[in-house]
């Protein structure tokens, strides 16, 4: 403890056991330090659990890969919870730290044998083949782990240290792109719901006014008078404390004999509404909005465990795979083929070719597609496309990634079409989100320019 | 044979002259054709007289509510009544007034009713819909339906109707002819009236009883009830009388409540709502049992302070609930009386007088085919009808009169409208110990 204490007050301490270097963080920052690329593991050991976690961030999501694969622990001395200690590759005991130098060992030899090559991939896939990596070199299984540090209340180690803990979603949305591309494999352990304005998972289920929504109700038993048929609510059979009928002026004695309480009646106190089916709202902890029951977002947690075709993401990278997975729509490049074909239109047009070149890029905005689960944006994005090739001419090209982004390029319309085309696109388009998803608000943009003389051939 | 009676039948009647006529048919004279010829034609002569007089007043009443344009509030009590209400909306959406709150109130249903009464209260197609858990009788979801409520006017409606596109502004505008109007009732006619003969005769009966029965009535300021399926109220008078009390035959009861606070009681013809009526005669017993027990029960017993001299008495009053239990239960004991003196004194001669009894209801029934006539909106429909009115005389003279007379010896001596299953026992079982 002493000398801990006292490298804690240095700010810096490494350690050297059995060959391995251990390296000591205190602070996330240490991250940066010059001998983090050498080390063997890294010891987290602070002061608070959120600083624990922002340097488990800052390590995992390093764009050295690695860096980001190192094995991580969390020192026995560092106060968190115990399924935050379960997001890290175990707890470090300076006593007995035999298993996890042995674990440590393993997790270097796996990750000497695979493909850390730096290679030009989008976010995505560059993180579902370090996830891989990750789950080859620990030979493990991402475990969904009960948290409130991450918003959809569930967090994963390795993943959800490198979303913001606000994008618990995208972490689990993630996951399931891989299992359906077949790199996990995945067991359904717990259903979640998530906000449909911030995909929190955090409610507070309420009752609400179906007319105003304020959630200051008051609840009345109706009470029916046998003898006069009187019904009405029961603070106005209350005189003193008895019961007494407003209509016929007997008294109600007995339950079931005099009287009975055929329903109740909530009253709002709002706006003063009388109704006996309050809606249940789920009001989101993190964003105050309220949700219909009806709109929230399901989302299944599963296990998820690396398979052959991981195993083999993990060891090779991509080689042999398409860049994109476009084949749903065989009118739709993937970027590569895009740009060669740009590259002769824009050639073509500096040996004469008369009719402008016109490049679109139509955007959709993240917390759109973001909403949807995976399968759905795979759906949307579809759905846009077909769209776009309604419109465009059948000599028109159109490139798409991902479902937040296409680039049109519009080969044989003069000006006054392609502005045309690219207007009746974009109200198409924003219609088809504002019916279908009920979105008022500006979702799409689309900036048309023309290239004709661009010189830039990238 | 035939050839032989029939100048024996015709010598018959000719050689007794008017004075045997009459001594043989002086019921049919006294009360039949009084009360369903003379005093019906008389009035359709003064409808005719005062028919600018009454254009007017409907004109000034129709631009009265529309410039007010005030929320009227429908309210519709009911068991098991979910299979008609997505049609009622429907009909209610043609309607000319639109200004109107829907409450519909499920008495305990045991099927489908309460998913889609709460499924047309999500639609908006329905204001309010209010489920009661535990069956408490037609007049208790009417008075929860009314604690609701918060139009200007109440139009109490039955679930299984529709109604004709102006039928809500038609049942609300008399309001508007005299503060003194405490109900409308509008005109009840029968929507299956080509499903069998069972409600074909019924389409007649209600085109005789209600549509002008009820004229008749309400032009002498003695209209009685104002139906169930489809009557208009001033929700301040309810609130007064405490709304409705328990059936069966609470419509009529309500009607009297109203008249004993001092209101009028106003029919509006032209406010048509179509029901289905019972297509068996095994249904049509049983309702009209139930029916005619009310009869004992609210007009004889409940209401009998009406027929005695004491500060609230009113004649009106008096006639509307004595032309009443008159033309039903004391004619009905009357015709007994008649029935054993032509058996009695005639009995050599039934062979003369049945045929010409019948021949002289036939004659009756297609005369007042023709009061119908001048007063319907339908005539083209109603026409078809005519080929049932020989059958009346079966119908109103024998049927309907076996079942009256059964009804009122059940209620008067067992009163048995409180065993009724319509009403549950808890709460009949109560108002039968407090004689109500």
């Amino acid at each position: 403890m002493l000398e801990l204490a006292k490298s804690k007050k240095e700010g810096r301490r490494s350690l050297r056991l059995d060959g391995l270097h251990i390296l000591y963080f205190y602070h996330h920052s240490d991250v940066k330090r010059e001998d983090t690329n050498h080390a063997d593991a890294i010891v987290v050991q602070t002061d608070s659990e959120f600083e624990a976690l922002e340097t488990l961030r800052e390590v995992r999501s390093d764009s050295s890969r690695t860096i980001s694969l190192k094995p991580v622990f969390v020192s026995s001395y560092t106060n968190c919870g115990e399924n935050i200690r379960l997001l890290f590759d175990g707890t470090w005991t300076e006593e007995h730290p035999e298993n996890q130098l042995q674990f440590i060992r393993k997790i270097t030899g796996s990750l000497k044998n695979l493909n850390t090559e730096v290679h030009e991939l989008d976010f995505r896939r560059a993180l579902s083949q370090r996830i891989c990596q990750y789950l080859y070199s620990r030979v493990t299984t991402l475990q969904p782990i009960r948290t409130r540090y991450v918003n959809t209340g569930y967090a994963y180690s390795f993943i959800s240290s490198i979303f913001k803990s606000s994008e618990g979603l995208k972490a689990i949305d993630l996951l399931d792109e891989m299992h359906q591309d077949g790199y996990l494999d995945g067991q359904r352990n717990e259903i979640i719901q998530s906000c449909n304005h911030c995909s929190g998972g955090y409610f507070n289920y309420r009752e609400c006014c179906p007319s105003c929504g304020s959630p200051d109700l008051q609840s009345s038993d109706l009470i029916h008078h046998f003898v006069c048929a009187h019904v009405g609510p029961e603070d106005t059979f209350k005189k003193d404390d008895r019961l007494e009928c407003p209509k016929c002026d007997k008294e109600l004695r007995h339950i079931g004999i005099d009287y009975d309480k055929p329903s109740s009646m909530y009253t709002c106190r709002s706006c003063r509404h009388q109704f006996q089916n309050a809606t249940v709202k789920a009001l989101c902890v993190d964003c105050g909005k309220d949700n219909e029951l009806s709109m929230l977002h399901t989302r299944s947690i599963k296990t998820y465990s690396i398979t052959a075709k991981g195993e083999y993401l993990a060891k090779f990278g991509y080689k042999g795979e398409p860049a994109q997975k476009t084949e749903e729509n065989s009118s739709i490049l993937n970027p590569e083929i895009y740009k060669l074909f740009r590259k002769q239109e824009l050639l073509k047009r500096q040996t004469g070719s008369s009719s402008p070149l016109f490049e679109a890029e139509l955007t959709i905005l993240a917390n759109v597609v973001d909403r949807f689960h995976v399968e759905r944006r795979k759906m949307l994005q579809q759905e846009i496309c077909s769209i776009l090739t309604h419109y465009l001419e059948p000599t028109d090209l159109i490139c798409s990634e991902n479902p937040y982004s296409y680039t049109i390029l519009i080969c044989n319309s003069d000006t006054k079409r392609a502005h045309l085309t690219s207007d009746v696109i974009n109200n198409n388009i924003s219609r088809l989100l504002a019916d279908g998803l009920d979105i008022k608000d500006q979702t799409v943009k689309l900036k048309l320019t023309d290239i004709s003389d661009s010189n830039d051939n990238a | 044979m035939p050839d032989q009676l029939i100048p024996e039948y015709i010598q018959y009647w000719l050689a007794g002259g008017w004075g045997k006529f009459f001594r043989v048919f002086w019921y049919f004279a006294i009360f039949e054709f009084t009360r369903y010829i003379i005093i019906d034609y008389i009035i359709a002569f003064i409808h005719w007289v005062k028919r600018e007089d009454y254009d007017d007043r409907y004109k000034a009443g129709r631009q009265a509510l529309f410039s007010e344009n005030p929320l009227i509030s429908i309210i519709i009590p009911g068991k098991n009544e979910g299979r008609h209400l997505y049609k009622l909306t429907k009909s209610l959406e043609e309607q000319t007034y639109q200004n109107f709150e829907l409450i519909i109130v499920d008495d305990g249903s045991d099927d489908d009713t309460p998913i889609i009464g709460q499924n047309l209260e999500k639609l908006g197609l329905i204001d309010k819909f209010i489920r009661n858990e535990v069956r408490g009788g037609k007049a208790s979801a009417a008075n929860l339906a009314l604690q609701y409520a918060t139009g200007k006017f109440i139009v109490h409606l039955d679930a299984d109707c529709s109604f004709d596109r102006d039928a809500i502004a038609r049942v609300v505008i008399p309001f508007y002819y005299d503060e003194k109007i405490g109900a409308v009732g509008g005109n009840v006619k029968v929507r299956n009236y080509q499903e069998s003969l069972c409600s074909s005769l019924q389409a007649i009966e209600y085109l005789k009883t209600v549509s002008v029965g009820r004229i008749v009535t309400s032009t002498l300021g003695i209209y009685k009830i104002v139906s169930g399926a489809f009557g208009a109220f001033r929700p301040e008078i309810l609130d007064k009388i405490g709304g409705w009390d328990i059936g069966p035959g609470l419509d009529g009861d309500i009607t009297v409540k109203i008249r004993k606070c001092g209101y009028k009681i106003h029919f509006e013809p032209k406010a048509v709502c179509l029901t289905n009526a019972p297509d068996s005669f095994k249904v049509l017993t049983k309702q009209r049992l139930r029916w005619d027990k009310s009869i004992i029960r609210f007009r004889v017993r409940k209401h009998r302070d009406v027929y005695f001299p004491n500060a609230n008495f009113n004649w009106k009053n008096f006639f509307s609930l004595f032309e009443n239990v008159f033309y039903n239960v004391i004619l009905d004991i009357t015709w007994l009386i008649y029935m054993a003196d032509i058996l009695l004194n005639y009995t050599s001669s039934l062979v003369y007088i049945i045929p010409m009894n019948i021949t002289l209801y036939v004659v009756m029934g297609y005369v007042q085919m023709g009061s119908i006539m001048i007063f319907t909106e339908r005539r083209s429909e109603e026409k078809k009808l005519f080929k049932y009115v020989h059958l009346m005389s079966i119908y109103t003279g024998l049927y309907l009169r076996i079942v009256r007379t059964i009804a009122y010896y059940q209620e008067f001596f067992f009163k048995r409208s409180y065993e009724d299953a319509w009403n549950p026992v808890k709460s009949s079982s109560k108002a039968k110990l407090h004689g109500l």
